[in-house]
Order: C-alpha cells, then sequence, then structure tokens
C-alpha cells in the first residue's frame, strides 16, 4: 500500500486518543446514599466482566474510527495484488515537452511549471524498486538523466533544475527516442509519461504517419505500449500572435538598392486582433507599422536600405499577446559594398569577337560611374593562370566565371569543387575552345558538380533559336525578368550550343532549340551554372542585346549570393565562426591581418562567452553549439568587423490552440498514447492499466461503520 | 392537616421541626381516614371468631337460631347458647425502620410513608376500637408495644412513630420470626417495609404467621428511583446501612440491576400470593392518602 499524501498518516497518531482520554480522565462521581445496593451488587456481579469487554471494546472502535479516518485522508492507493504486474518493478519515463508555448502564463503559474509539478509528483510515487528516466522533447529529443536513475532525490533535484525551453518540441520523435533509452533499464515494466501543455503544435494528432513510426520503433523493441500525454494547457482562451518568418527577398544584399524584406505574422487567436510592428535595425526603430489581423496567416513586406557594407540584424517585434516569446524574430544579413568576381576567359584579347570574357565584365561592370564603383567588382584572367590560384585565393570571390575555357587541371577540379562546396558560385560558358571530354569528368552525376553531361556541339546552319526562358523555372537567378511568364528573346540569334544531358537535380532554367540553354545545379553549399552556348558573340548575339547586362548580372548575383554564410541558423546548430570569411568579406581588411587566438561571442542575453579560435583546412574558425535560446549572436574578433548570427523560434510551436480532449482520458488515434488533462486523470489511468487502486473510499466508509458500531454498542452499553 | 407538613425532602434524619409535625400524627390519620373513609357502611377489618361463653334455658322470644339442638335432642331440654363476641381485633404493626428505608428521591422516604400507612391505619382500627400494638426493628426489634385500644395508647404510638429514624441494617426475616413467636392470639399484622432482605428467608418468616393463623397485610414501600435506576452519570452509591460504597457507571448496570430487581419482587409476589397474604406495592411518589383509601375500599369489598 502507499500513500498519496504520507504526512497525512500522522494523523493516525489521534488513533490514541481514546486511550489517552482513558487514562487521563477520571470520572467525577455523583454521590448518592443508596438502599437498595443488593441489588445493585448483583448487578455489577453480573455485568462487570461484560462492561469491562464494552469498554475495552468501545475504546477500540473509537481508536480505529479516527485510525480508518487518518488513513483515508492519506488517499492509500493498493496495487491489486502486489501479485500482478502493478507489483512488479518500472521505469518510468518522463518526457518534457520543451516546446517554448510551455513559458506561457505567469512566470510562477507556466505550463512548464505545472509539468514539473506533476513530474515530481509522479516522482514521489515511485517505488524504491522502480526507476526513472527523463526526457526532453525539443526539435532533437535529448536525455536529461544519462541512464535510468533509482535515487528519487537526484530525479527531483534534476527536474527542479530544468528551465522551460526555447524550442519547438517533436513529440513523437521523443517517446520513439525512449526506446532506445529504456534499453538501459532492465526492469520487467515501463510507463512513458509526456508533459505537455499540449499544442496543436507539438501534437500532430491528426498526422497519422508520424504515430506509425513511433508505433513501429516501439514494436521493433518488442515494448508493450504504457504512453500517457498529461496535457495542461491553461485554462483560459489564448490570444497568440507570432512573427513566424522574417527573410530577406534576396539572400545578396548591397549599399547600392533598397533591400526588400517579408514578414509572416501567424493569428492564431480564433478572432481579430490589433497589433502594432515594430522594425529595428541593428537596434534602432526605424518602423512602426499598426496592423489590424484577422485569424490566419498575413504577409507585410517592407525595404531598408543599408548605409555600411557587413554584418547587420534586422528585428521585427510584435507587441501585446499572451505568448511575448514568439513576437519577435531577427534576420542577420550580409550586406555587401562589392561583389568580387573572378572572369578567366579562355581566349584573351582587345576586340570583343576576340575576347571570350571582354563583353561579359563590361555588362556586370555597368551602372558603374564617378564615384561609383557599381556592385560588381571584376578581375579576369587568362585560363593558364588559373591554374596557379589556390584555395585561399579563391576565396576572395563570391562567383567565378569559366568562360570558354577548354579544361582544369585535376588539382583546379578540386580546388573548384571546394570553392562550390562551400558556398562558392560557378558560371560555366562554352565556346570554340572547350573540351567538353575533359569538363565531363567534373560530371559525376548527383555527386558531381556539372549540372549536365555535356555531349556534342550543334549547329543552327543559318536557323538560328531564340533563347527562351520558361515560367517559374528561371526562379531568383533571372530575377529582372519577369517569371511569371514565358519570355522569349526575340532579338537574340544563337547559331550554336552544345548539346546536354542534364543530371538528377538540375534545373534547366532556359531553352534553346527545345535543348536546355541555362543549367543550374545546387552543389552543397554553392551553386553551378552552365550556359550551353558562348557567353561572348562568338555563337550568340547575347551579348550584343540590352537584355544582356541585366540577365548576366542577375545570373552572377545569384550565384554569389550562395557564398552568404549561414549566418541565420536554426535552434541547436552549430554556430560557425570563421574569422577568414569575416576578413576576406570585408574590404576594409587589407595585408591579411594575424588571426586572433580567441573571439568574443555576446549571447542574446546579454552574457559573453569567450571562443577559442582553431585553424581547420586553412581556415581560422570558432564554435558554439548552445543556440537554442534565440536572439542575435555577436561575435567579435580582433583585426575584423563584428558578425551577426540570428537564432529564431520554429514557428510550428506558436499555434497555442489545445488538443481536446473528450472525458478524463482519451486514446489518441493512430497512437498508443492515451491523453489526460490533469494529474489525477492521469493516476487514476495508471491504476487502471497496473490495478492500483484508491482504497480510502474503503477505509472512510470502514471508519463510518467503525463509527456506527461505536454507536450501537454505546447506546447498549449505556442501556 | 396537609401531608406537606411531614415532608422530609431528601432527607431521612428527622429534624425537630419534622418531630414536632409528626406529633400531629393522629390529626393526619383523623384527616385521612375521614376524608375517604367515612361513610363506609361496615368495617374493612373484621374480627376473627364468636367464642362460646355459658348456657340458659330458652324463654319465648328468643331466635330459634341459637339454639341447641344437640341438647334438645338428648335431653329434651331447651337451652340457648350464649357467646361472648369478640369484638376486639388485635392489629400489630411491623414497621422497618433500617437505613435503606430513609431513602428518599422525591418528598417522601420509605419510613415517611410506613409511619403515614402505621398512624393513618392505626387510627381506622382504634376508632373500631380495635386494639393496635407497633414493632419497630432493622436488625433487631428496636421497640415493641403490645396491641391496647385506648386513645392514649395511640398517642403513645404516633410519639413513638414520630422518634423513629431509619438506622442500621436489614434482618427483617429475623424479625419476623420472633414476632411470630411472640404474638400468641391470632392477628392481624400489618408489615411495612422495602424488604431489602434476602427475599427467600423473609418468604418462610411469612409462612411462619401464616402457620400461626394470622392474617397478614404486606406494605411492599419501594422509592421511584429503586424502581426504575435512571441514573446517567457516573455515581458513587454508598450504602445506607454500613460502608460499603461502589463508585460505577450506572447506565449499563441498568438492566441487570432491574433484573434482580424484579426478581426479588417476583418471589415475595409469589410467597403472598400463595398464602394468601395481602400484598401492597407502595411506591413513594403516589399520593399516599389516594392509594391508602383505594386499598381499604377494595378490602372492604372482599
Amino acid at each position: 500500500m502507499v500513500f498519496l499524501a504520507p504526512w497525512l498518516l500522522l494523523g493516525t497518531l489521534l488513533g490514541a486518543l481514546p486511550v489517552i482520554i482513558h487514562l487521563l480522565n477520571k470520572p467525577r462521581y455523583r454521590r448518592e446514599e443508596w438502599g437498595a445496593m443488593r441489588f445493585l451488587q448483583a448487578a455489577i456481579i453480573r455485568r462487570s466482566r461484560t462492561i469491562r469487554i464494552q469498554h475495552l471494546l468501545l475504546m477500540l472502535l473509537r481508536a480505529l474510527v479516527l485510525v480508518c479516518f487518518a488513513l483515508a485522508l492519506a488517499r492509500p492507493v493498493m496495487r491489486a495484488a502486489n501479485i500482478g504486474a502493478g507489483g512488479q518493478p518500472t521505469t518510468h519515463v518522463l518526457i518534457f515537452d520543451g516546446s517554448y508555448s510551455m513559458r506561457q502564463g505567469e512566470h510562477r503559474q507556466n505550463a512548464f511549471l505545472r509539468a514539473k509539478n506533476s513530474a515530481l509528483e509522479i516522482i514521489d510515487e515511485i517505488r524504491e524498486q522502480d526507476n526513472a528516466i527523463l526526457i526532453w522533447a525539443g526539435n532533437k529529443p535529448r536525455a536529461i538523466t544519462p541512464r535510468a536513475v533509482y535515487n528519487r532525490a537526484e530525479l527531483r533535484r534534476m527536474v527542479e533544475q530544468l528551465e522551460p525551453g526555447w524550442e519547438s518540441a517533436d513529440i513523437p520523435r521523443a517517446i520513439e527516442y525512449s526506446t532506445w533509452m529504456l534499453q538501459s533499464s532492465t526492469l520487467p515494466r515501463h510507463r512513458i509519461t509526456v508533459l505537455s501543455d499540449g499544442r496543436h503544435g507539438t501534437w500532430p494528432i491528426d498526422d497519422t504517419d508520424v504515430w506509425i513510426d513511433m508505433r513501429t520503433a516501439y514494436d521493433a523493441h518488442r515494448l508493450p505500449l504504457n504512453i500517457y500525454g498529461l496535457l495542461q494547457p491553461p485554462e483560459r482562451p489564448v490570444r497568440n500572435m507570432a512573427v513566424s518568418a522574417l527573410r530577406a527577398r534576396y539572400p545578396l544584399l548591397d549599399i547600392h538598392r533598397e533591400a526588400p524584406f517579408v514578414v509572416e505574422i501567424d493569428n492564431y487567436s480564433g478572432e481579430e486582433n490589433a497589433a502594432e510592428l515594430v522594425i529595428n535595425v541593428n537596434n534602432e526603430q526605424v518602423e512602426t507599422r499598426p496592423l489590424t489581423l484577422r485569424e490566419g496567416r498575413h504577409t507585410e513586406t517592407f525595404t531598408h536600405l543599408f548605409e555600411t557594407a557587413g554584418s547587420h540584424a534586422v528585428t521585427v517585434t510584435l507587441l501585446d499577446d499572451d505568448l511575448p516569446v514568439d513576437n519577435r524574430r531577427t534576420v542577420a544579413v550580409e550586406v555587401l559594398e562589392r561583389i568580387p568576381v573572378l572572369l578567366v576567359e579562355g581566349r584573351s584579347g582587345r576586340d570583343p569577337f576576340e575576347s571570350d570574357g571582354i563583353l561579359l565584365s563590361w555588362a556586370l561592370e555597368a551602372g558603374a560611374g564617378e564615384g561609383n564603383d557599381g556592385l560588381f567588382s571584376v578581375e579576369v584572367r587568362h585560363a593558364a593562370d588559373f591554374g596557379s590560384m589556390t584555395a585561399a585565393d579563391l576565396m576572395n570571390y563570391k562567383c567565378i566565371i569559366m568562360a570558354n575555357v577548354r579544361s582544369v587541371s585535376a588539382e583546379s577540379s578540386r580546388i573548384l569543387d571546394q570553392y562550390v562546396r562551400d558556398g562558392g558560385g560557378l558560371l560555366i560558358g562554352l565556346g570554340t575552345e572547350f573540351d567538353a571530354l575533359a569538363w565531363n569528368r567534373l560530371e559525376r552525376g548527383r555527386e558531381g558538380m556539372l549540372p549536365a553531361n555535356i555531349n556534342e556541339r550543334r549547329d543552327a546552319d543559318g536557323r538560328p533559336w531564340r533563347p527562351v526562358f520558361p515560367a517559374g523555372l528561371a526562379l531568383d537567378a533571372l530575377g529582372l525578368f519577369d517569371i511569371s511568364r514565358t519570355r522569349t528573346l526575340g532579338d537574340v540569334r544563337v547559331e550554336s550550343h552544345y548539346a546536354v544531358s542534364p543530371v538528377e537535380g538540375a534545373l534547366t532554367a532556359g531553352v534553346v532549340d527545345d535543348a536546355p540553354l541555362l543549367l543550374v545545379k545546387k552543389h552543397h553549399e554553392g551553386a553551378v551554372a552552365l550556359w550551353t552556348t558562348s557567353l561572348g558573340l562568338e555563337w550568340c548575339n547575347l551579348a550584343a542585346v540590352p537584355d544582356y547586362v541585366p540577365l548576366m548580372q542577375n545570373l552572377v548575383f545569384y550565384l554569389s549570393s550562395s557564398v552568404v554564410p549561414p549566418i541565420n541558423i536554426q535552434q541547436g546548430e552549430t554556430l560557425v565562426y570563421s574569422w577568414s570569411r569575416a576578413a576576406a568579406l570585408d574590404a576594409s581588411v587589407t595585408n591579411s591581418p594575424a588571426p586572433p587566438r580567441i573571439c568574443t561571442l555576446t549571447l542574446p542575453d546579454g552574457r559573453t562567452e569567450e571562443l577559442t579560435m582553431t585553424t581547420r583546412m586553412g581556415e581560422h574558425l570558432a564554435f558554439w553549439g548552445e543556440t537554442l535560446q534565440p536572439g542575435v549572436y555577436r561575435v567579435s574578433a580582433e583585426g575584423v568587423p563584428d558578425r551577426i548570427y540570428a537564432v529564431n523560434l520554429p514557428r510550428d510551436a506558436a499555434n497555442l490552440q489545445p488538443v481536446e480532449i473528450t472525458g478524463d482520458s482519451m486514446d489518441l488515434e493512430h497512437a498508443p498514447v492515451k491523453l489526460t488533462g490533469s494529474g489525477d486523470a492521469l493516476r487514476q489511468a495508471i491504476r487502471d492499466e497496473t490495478g492500483v487502486r484508491d482504497i480510502g473510499i474503503l477505509l472512510a466508509l470502514l471508519a463510518l461503520a467503525f463509527l456506527l458500531g461505536e454507536m450501537i454498542l454505546a447506546w447498549r452499553t449505556a442501556g | 392537616m396537609p401531608l406537606g407538613a411531614f415532608e422530609t425532602g431528601h432527607a431521612r434524619r428527622l429534624d425537630a421541626r419534622t418531630l414536632a409535625a409528626f406529633k400531629r400524627l393522629e390529626l393526619l390519620a383523623h384527616s385521612v381516614v375521614e376524608g375517604f373513609v367515612t361513610g363506609l357502611h361496615t368495617s374493612p377489618f373484621k374480627g376473627f371468631a364468636i367464642e362460646f361463653d355459658e348456657h340458659r334455658q330458652y324463654v319465648p322470644g328468643d331466635d330459634l337460631k341459637h339454639l341447641d339442638w344437640k341438647i334438645l335432642a338428648r335431653k329434651d331440654r331447651m337451652y340457648i347458647k350464649q357467646y361472648e363476641e369478640d369484638t376486639s381485633l388485635r392489629a400489630y404493626f411491623v414497621l422497618d425502620t433500617s437505613g435503606s428505608m430513609g431513602y428518599a428521591s422525591g418528598r417522601y422516604s420509605k419510613l415517611d410513608i410506613g409511619r403515614i400507612i402505621t398512624a393513618t391505619m392505626g387510627y381506622l382500627l382504634l376508632n373500631q376500637m380495635d386494639a393496635i400494638g407497633l414493632t419497630t426493628c432493622a436488625e433487631k426489634v428496636e421497640l415493641f408495644l403490645p396491641a391496647r385500644s385506648t386513645r392514649a395508647h395511640y398517642k403513645r404510638l404516633t410519639d413513638a412513630l414520630a422518634a423513629t429514624t431509619p438506622r442500621h441494617g436489614t434482618h427483617l426475616a429475623e424479625t419476623l420470626h420472633q414476632l411470630a413467636l411472640r404474638v400468641k392470639r391470632r392477628a392481624l399484622i400489618i408489615i411495612i417495609s422495602d424488604l431489602f432482605d434476602d427475599p427467600n428467608s423473609i418468604s418462610l418468616a411469612l409462612n411462619h404467621f401464616a402457620h400461626r393463623r394470622h392474617e397478614v397485610i404486606l406494605f411492599h414501600t419501594l422509592d421511584r428511583r429503586e424502581l426504575d435506576f435512571d441514573f446517567e452519570a457516573p455515581t458513587r452509591f454508598e450504602h445506607l446501612e454500613g460502608d460499603d460504597q461502589r463508585a460505577v457507571d450506572p447506565r449499563p448496570l441498568r438492566k441487570a440491576y432491574l433484573r434482580a430487581f424484579e426478581e426479588h419482587r417476583t418471589i415475595i409476589r409469589r410467597t403472598c400470593h400463595d398464602r394468601r397474604i395481602d400484598y401492597q406495592e407502595i411506591v413513594t411518589d403516589e399520593p399516599i392518602e389516594r392509594r391508602l383509601a383505594r386499598y381499604l375500599i377494595q378490602r372492604m369489598k372482599r
């Protein structure tokens, strides 16, 4: 038998009260002079033994009444047969919902605190022979206890130290993870309890697949399914709006143009709400915008012209609702003053018809004037010089253009492949010098860098083709074009091009002669574009028409954008700071200063950490893994400007609408999970499962029976 | 005179005032008798026999029913039997004055009731020219007044009654045996007692009276509380006839007490019934004058 309120067992001491009263209480006798003593004596002789027994019995009954009431108040539960399965040692797995919605509510009454209290109550019920495993359900599940723990004090301490999370919670995955953790326990039974606020965002009860996956994992481990979900959402209706997305419309921003941003706001309140959107750039408020938000998703746009190049943080904040934590979102942007481009040409010369890159360099530098260097900084080199360039040399460029280059050496191929993998952009234009066999060595299907296998050259034979850019496929690469409809460049004549066989994953962004003209393929962090005709006037007259400038600028801009380092990182992912890149991107940094040994990381809450720099593959790097807290992470290092990283909350945990539970507990459809809405209901469900019975009522009835017996006996004794 | 004049409350010892009041017992008896018995044409108490005196010669006019037919047949002479009618009934009151008779839960103790019965019935008998005697007893005979039919004797009797106090234990059976031996001629024996003695011994003593052809009237005086034993609180019972004390919770004892009490009464009643003894149970909270009057009327109708 176990008592849920054991401190009330002190009440059983009241059972001694009748005995103490009996011992201490000397009755005050009335004096009576009496004649009929012979009859009294006869009665005493007849009844004395019976009376003594009755008095003892009365005292016993009174003590039992008090003891039984005290025991009943202590909420005793008995495992139906210490006997059956209920008595077997059990591993209790407690899964804490780490989603940020658990922060909702007053600090002392938020959902996470309720979950902690429920966990402590469960731990209090754990017996000596039981153990427990604590699991955190975040973006990725992780163990709070490295193994099954028997020590209840240690478990309590661990639970008490928990703080609400900043993530979304993948509950099914956390349950699945528990199957692995259960391997560390050898006890015959287990029970999994998920402590959550029961939001739709974290409980995908309608997503059958995730639950089937979870069940499959359980079945694979041949574990019985004892899973309970204790869902305790706040009682009152929730008014929540969330900034669920903030992004720059273009991945590469510069100081020459207004940078457009897109904000997505979700209103989960179920009603129209007024709100105010505040836009900050680098902690300075630049705009305040009143909004009226109907239920559902809203999109807002704004632009900002950055005056300086470098790392910037753009933050939007929504004011006033029940869950402030999801009202703010930050995007870190890298604003460039110039985009360094390396143009490698197969043929060099001052005549545009003899040079493969001169027209392209002019197109990229178009717009520059006196006092205005333009966006692109183009460095032209002959193909013969490219073989001597190192990986560090290539890091100075955001995009490399290979115009009619015959071939590259094996070493250059390796460096070029690594360059693209690290986020570089590569544009390959063909021509008469081009050796398709040599270049095809870079095509290794999905694993290779080239978007297509290059076959044979095709000539128009006097019937030149017109390039067509199909609607939608041109993507951001051709952002200047209207990509909502098919665009045919009628003035352009293509005389020759290479037939190609696109590899898996390649995107055909333009066609000519019903064959691909422009193919784009993402290769790790970077991208490669293949232009199947010449970039100059050799095989087509594109360079002679006005569309050439915007087309090439946009294409090179797009490819350069890939170089943007991952400065907007997902929660929990490691922040990687590259001092080398910071130095490379900053035009003011010259002469390659000596890298520092440490850098300073300022966390969103203002705390600072010193990070030690390490060198890997010629880059000077620092790492920080604890990126759960949303906000701006600023890295400062000697010799280079600060770099800003942004971490934002996942958008799927902002929906605070609770999963509705019908009745005290509900079996989740498609999943072996029993959902309950209160600790009492959970305990009752567990008792139902384990055969544990609450015998408090029985004891109370027993006490009443004793009381009735006492009254009858007292009445009989009193005659 | 109102009965309240003899009120003793819960006290069992008569104080001077009460004693003075009891000196007027005669008046009390007179009041009771005059109030309830006057107008009765026959006495409730009759003599036992008519004793033969002598013969005399028959003279005309004599009632033939007194003619001695045996002599007429044997000697052919007519003689009339002459009788000496014994009009003087001898009545002996036996009043129990043991300590238990002093118990009073209400206005009167059992002894008070005994005094009233004695005085009243004595007055009545004396008015019939009967002789009355008095014996008070506890552990032994305390006082014995032989039967007389004079007013002066009645005065002594009431004085003696007033002077009696409840004390000592009870050996009623022994006392009755002594009295049975002491009264030679047939007499009316009026016993007034709570009979708190061994019921079998009392039965034997009553048999003794019956054996000697005495008529016995037994007034069994009882207190209401002795009958009901309705104590609620823990009580220390101190024996009125000794040093015995019992501190008990009376409630659980009530049934057993009443059963013992009833057994005692049953034995007494059965003995009285078997020996044709007139048994009257008098409870102290009943109006004694009405109770006596009712008894006397019933007795007269027999």
